[in-house]
């Protein structure tokens, strides 16, 4: 599934309409064109359709409050993904601290979940190896998923995730590694 | 043919910083990738509900009504705190007159708050920190019963009891950030 993250004519259109002050039918336009791929970002990230729906809606409020101060400094995909990976982490970091304060480890709730979860639809195969990536650090965990799944470019990634290509490939190199090592032991 | 004698023959082109160092890496990740990949695939493996994405609109910012609840919120608060301070002044002077408590006041007593409230001002062993304290938790408790009690009722959103958990969690998880949101539900 390789993502053509960033669409010119749609990027062009909503740049149209914001230089216009639409800026309800830009917000429009950029949910219909993005919700899904945000969804799927977000959900990869926080596995829970219920969380990702919530962390969706977070996104797009965070575009709506935005959205009029928008520059154009970066692509809006770039920005649109930036804000969904933030929302995601920060709702991840919400969940753990709440879990931590029950005395629970939050990637052994969402492990669990998974199992019996009626909107994860893969074999066994596929559950260990999202148990994997479950098991590996945060960030590791968003560069193995735009990378191994989604196959987004290196300069993309490195655009949405504010961070050097260089420093993504050994993110990627040592997540890999990991993924490797435990599908190996389960 | 062209001379080619005086043309320099070391090497124009240039590779980035530390490419061969990490080459080795990005070979062993490449072949670890692919087997990951012949094995387990990179298939997506989750779902949606049906129809999500069709019906999908941001609720959160379409929902005005819970705007304006949130708009209400303080003014809610500072309600819900006079509420408990006149409770509090009158189950004080219930226990301190050693007569009644609040469940035995009837109408006329209640047309008497005006002479209780006078009457208040003169007790000074009344725990002023404790009381505050229980200003605070009354304010929270009530405000978030509000918050809920509205979620349930009024949403036309909510259609299933999955929804309504999620409302509710929605409510006491960023109830912290409402204010973050009120200058933009004030513009819909």
């Amino acid at each position: 599934m390789n993502q053509n993250m960033n669409s010119t004519n749609t990027e062009s259109q909503i740049s149209h309409l914001l230089k216009e002050k639409d800026i309800t039918s830009a917000f429009n336009q950029i949910v219909e064109e993005y919700k899904e791929r945000l969804y799927w970002h977000i959900r990869k990230i926080v596995l829970i359709h219920e969380d990702a729906d919530d962390v969706l809606q977070n996104t797009f409020l965070k575009v709506w409050r935005y959205l009029e101060n928008f520059k154009g400094d970066s692509k809006i995909y770039t920005w649109l993904f930036r804000i969904a990976t933030n929302e995601s982490i920060t709702f991840i970091n919400k969940k753990k601290k709440k879990a931590e304060d029950s005395f629970e480890i939050y990637e052994d709730y969402l492990s669990n979940t998974l199992q019996s979860d009626e909107y994860f639809n893969g074999d066994k195969a596929q559950l260990i190896l999202q148990k994997a990536v479950l098991n590996l650090p945060e960030k590791q965990r968003i560069v193995f998923n735009m990378k191994y799944f989604d196959e987004i470019k290196y300069k993309d990634m490195a655009e949405v995730l504010n961070v050097t290509v260089g420093s993504l490939k050994a993110s990627y190199h040592h997540a890999v590694k990991k993924v490797e090592k435990f599908v190996k032991t389960h | 043919m062209a001379k080619l004698t005086g043309i320099n023959k070391n090497n124009s082109f240039g590779v980035p910083e530390n490419y061969f160092e990490s080459l080795t890496d990005q070979i062993q990740t490449r072949i670890s990738e692919e087997k990951l990949k012949e094995e387990y695939g990179n298939e997506n493996p989750f779902i949606v509900p049906e129809n999500y994405f069709r019906n999908f609109s941001v609720k959160k910012i379409n929902n005005k009504l819970t705007g304006v609840i949130q708009m209400l919120k303080p003014y809610l608060s500072i309600a819900a705190g006079i509420i408990l301070v006149l409770g509090i002044w009158q189950i004080t002077l219930s226990v301190l007159d050693g007569k009644k408590t609040i469940t035995e006041f009837n109408d006329s007593d209640f047309y008497d708050q005006d002479i209780q409230y006078a009457e208040i001002f003169d007790f000074s062993d009344v725990d002023s920190a404790e009381m505050e304290i229980e200003i605070a938790d009354y304010i929270e408790d009530t405000d978030a019963n509000s918050l809920i009690e509205y979620t349930y009722d009024e949403s036309d959103e909510i259609t299933n009891n999955t929804e309504q958990e999620a409302a509710y969690e929605y409510f006491i998880d960023y109830s912290d950030d409402y204010s973050d949101y009120e200058d933009i539900l004030a513009e819909i």
